[in-house]
């Protein structure tokens, strides 16, 4: 019985074991696949990170950038006051879109037009928040 | 010159309950072992539960002296809304927590026969009330009064002026709250030993809880997909996954506690329930301390996330303290290879792999930025690619153990175990979707006619909590699959009396027309689907604050939803808007709806 049951703990064992094997394995996979980055205009210029890639633009709208170009297409520039970047998006905007207010763009820098694309427009924030970055400059 | 002040009255109660607790806790470790808490625990309950109907009756009256009243309510605000204004924001909605779990002790303490267990129960409880009332009254105290009082109060929060989220956030809490009186019963039985009763009480505890968060998550999901109005009602927001963690860990725990017939692996029986009680006060921590940029998060203060995070810590320490001290791994009895509880611990397994998917994709961001300052945020598709073949894997499992005997098993166990790391591998090379929607469907179709075989021979279903519970969460996994790879969306621009064909169906912009409400401004737009049926979305301007949020107008039919969210004006009149076909969502309701069903009647049949 003993003898039993130390086999049985031999296969729980090695099952648990697998498992975390498996799951570990998987899990940093897909955390290659899967992580954008969130970026200002600032840090994707200085050429330090990895722009081949979709990221997340964040910072404020400029001013008297906004242009609606046919349809639902529109241009806009994306600013964190020491550099800025041109956002091309199609879609319906979020309601808390407009000039001078904090915007997170998910997308990918299209290098021949030096656009980005945005495909993605977060409007999950409320209207004081700011990107944090802009906001510690600021402060 | 503005100043601020305690209030009397509502600090004197909160003081009593913390008395009340604190007698509960020293006179437990000095008096006989199976003394009667009923009264004290009655005390610690009223003194709390009349807080908050004094909270409620300043918001009811719209007294805004008060700081809290005057921050959260507006003369404005509908009744029904001041008075769920209690628990919209982070203070009055722990207060109502504490109410919470102080009830829930206070039944046990009335129901239960006094015993050693009940007495550790109580200790655990009382601690748990002593340290949440601590951090209510020092860090985020609801009863504060201004002087003078302001003429009126800033607004509620837009977005949760709505009937779902009155029920939703309570019912979150009560199911935290029901975890933790579920832990002091495991605590016990880990002090005093694994009895039948303690094992009855748990079950029952263990169901309460797990049918609370149940619904509680569910309610969110609804409110996401109606409210939130872009068509999702999961979106692996890390508020949605920090709640449904400890609901996973409470589904593993629930399940391990079928190995007490056999009294196999009671040790991971105890490591679930205090794992799923850890994880609802991470749960707490995380949406309170302002960590998290998301919507959920709507009061955010440091000093706080520091004080939980301490509270976290000390209940951690604690209880794995006790766990190491007291448990013995080397006697336990194991379970037999390919029995039926060796398959409930690796359907276990599964899903505690699915909780650690979800809690390295919450907390990776979290960690990296703390410390690399880089920020970075991890995609949807990283939870559902790697969940889905898991929770396949999971559905195949509790398959397998209804229709087959242990050595068929142990035979095509090996067979299994290839194909399911197949498919798994398969998944992360071709991503098919039809492989899962024809698993699901088989699974499906089997236990549905198992259970009518069983049916018409028997002329009754054994178990049929657990037959329905594992159906209905098939069916749930088919319409996820399905919603998720059939739905539709388009974005796009129409004029009023402008038709358009899109999405399989002929789109109707009629008219659009401005409304006026006691607290908002808005337009109404009119759409015809079809011809069929109409879609009124809308967009509003709340007075107060100036928020701006669209109301999605919504038709569900038995296969596909139709939605559209109103977005801008352009100039020549026309308006851009977003229309959404969504599949299946029905069947994602009524599948919950089913698996809730189960669970309570899983539960009330052991009462």
């Amino acid at each position: 019985m003993i003898r039993e049951n130390r086999r049985r703990r031999i296969y729980t064992i090695v099952t648990f074991a697998l498992a975390l094997v498996f799951i570990i394995f998987f899990i940093l996979k897909a955390l290659q696949e899967n992580i954008d980055f969130y970026l200002t205009p600032s840090q994707v210029q200085s050429g330090e990170f990895n722009t081949e890639r979709k990221f997340r633009l964040g910072g404020m709208v400029k001013e008297n950038s906004f242009k609606n170009l046919q349809n639902l297409e529109v241009l806009f520039t994306i600013t964190d006051f020491e550099n800025e970047m041109v956002v091309s998006y199609e879609g319906i905007l979020p309601n808390l879109f407009k000039e001078n207010s904090g915007v997170v763009a998910r997308g990918y820098l299209d290098r021949n037009k030096n656009i980005f694309v945005a495909e993605e427009l977060l409007a999950k924030h409320d209207e004081n928040y700011m990107p944090i970055e802009i906001n510690d400059g600021n402060n | 010159m503005e100043t601020i002040n305690l209030d009397f009255f509502g600090n004197a109660l909160l003081t009593c309950s913390l008395l009340g607790a604190f007698y509960i806790l020293i006179s437990s470790f000095r008096h006989n072992l199976t003394q009667s808490f009923k009264n004290t625990s009655f005390v610690i309950f009223f003194g709390l539960f009349s807080a908050c109907c004094y909270l409620s009756y300043q918001f009811v009256t719209d007294n805004f002296s008060y700081l809290y009243v005057a921050s959260n309510s507006n003369l404005l605000l509908p009744t029904f809304y001041k008075v769920s204004a209690l628990w919209s924001a982070h203070e009055g909605s722990f207060l109502l927590m504490i109410m919470l779990l102080a009830l829930a002790n206070y039944i046990n303490n009335f129901v239960l026969e006094p015993s050693r267990n009940l007495v550790i129960s109580n200790q655990a409880v009382s601690s748990i009330v002593i340290l949440y009332l601590v951090f209510l009254i020092t860090s985020s105290n609801p009863f504060y009064l201004l002087n003078p009082a302001p003429l009126n109060g800033a607004d509620l929060n837009p977005l949760l002026q709505d009937p779902l989220l009155v029920i939703h956030p309570p019912l979150i809490f009560t199911g935290y709250v029901f975890y933790a009186v579920t832990f002091s019963f495991v605590l016990s039985a880990l002090i005093n030993g694994f009895t039948k009763d303690i094992f009855n009480t748990l079950k029952i505890w263990a169901g309460v809880s797990w049918f609370t968060l149940t619904m509680g998550i569910f309610l969110g999901s609804i409110w996401a997909y109606y409210e939130l109005g872009w068509g999702g009602y999961w979106f692996w927001d890390p508020v949605e996954n920090v709640s449904l963690m400890p609901w996973i860990a409470g589904t593993a725990f629930t399940h391990s506690l079928i190995f007490s017939r056999e009294k196999t692996l009671e040790i991971w029986m105890v490591f679930l329930g205090i794992i799923t009680f850890l994880l609802s006060i991470f749960g707490s921590f995380v949406v309170r301390s302002g960590i998290l940029n998301s919507v959920h998060t709507f009061a955010a203060d440091p000093t706080r996330g520091i004080f939980l995070l301490g509270i976290f810590a000390i209940f951690t320490v604690l209880s794995f303290y006790i766990f190491f001290t007291r448990s013995n791994l080397v006697k336990t009895s194991w379970p037999k290879f390919m029995s039926k509880n060796y398959l409930v611990l690796l359907n276990n397994i599964i899903l505690m792999s699915i909780l650690f998917i979800i809690l390295i994709g919450t907390l990776y961001p979290i960690i990296l930025e703390a410390f690399t300052g880089n920020k970075l945020s991890i995609g949807p598709s990283y939870f559902s690619n790697l969940i889905s073949p898991l929770v396949i894997a999971l559905l195949l499992i509790f398959t397998m153990e209804q229709f087959l005997k242990q050595g068929f098993r142990k035979l095509i166990a090996f067979v299994a175990l290839i194909i399911i790391f197949g498919f798994i591998v398969q998944q992360f090379i071709l991503k098919d979707v039809y492989t899962y929607l024809v698993i699901s469907g088989i699974i499906l179709l089997s236990l549905i006619t198992r259970a009518f075989i069983e049916l018409l021979k028997t002329k009754s279903i054994k178990m049929p909590h657990k037959v329905l519970g594992h159906l209905s969460v098939v069916i749930l996994t088919f319409a996820v699959i399905f919603n998720h790879n059939f739905s539709q969306n388009l974005d796009l621009r129409i004029s009023p009396g402008e038709n358009i064909s899109a999405i399989g169906t002929n789109l109707k912009f009629d008219s659009i027309d401005v409304v006026a409400e006691s607290n908002f401004d808005g337009v109404k737009a009119l759409f015809f689907v079809n011809d069929v049926f109409d879609l009124a979305p809308e967009k509003r301007i709340y007075k107060i604050g100036g928020q701006i949020t669209s109301e999605t107008s919504i038709q569900s039919t038995l296969f596909h939803d139709y939605l559209i969210v109103l977005g801008d004006r352009f100039p020549d009149g026309s308006w851009s808007v977003s229309f959404s076909r969504k599949s299946g969502m029905i069947w994602i309701w009524m599948s919950s709806l089913l698996l809730m069903i189960s669970i309570f009647y899983g539960t009330i049949r052991r009462i």
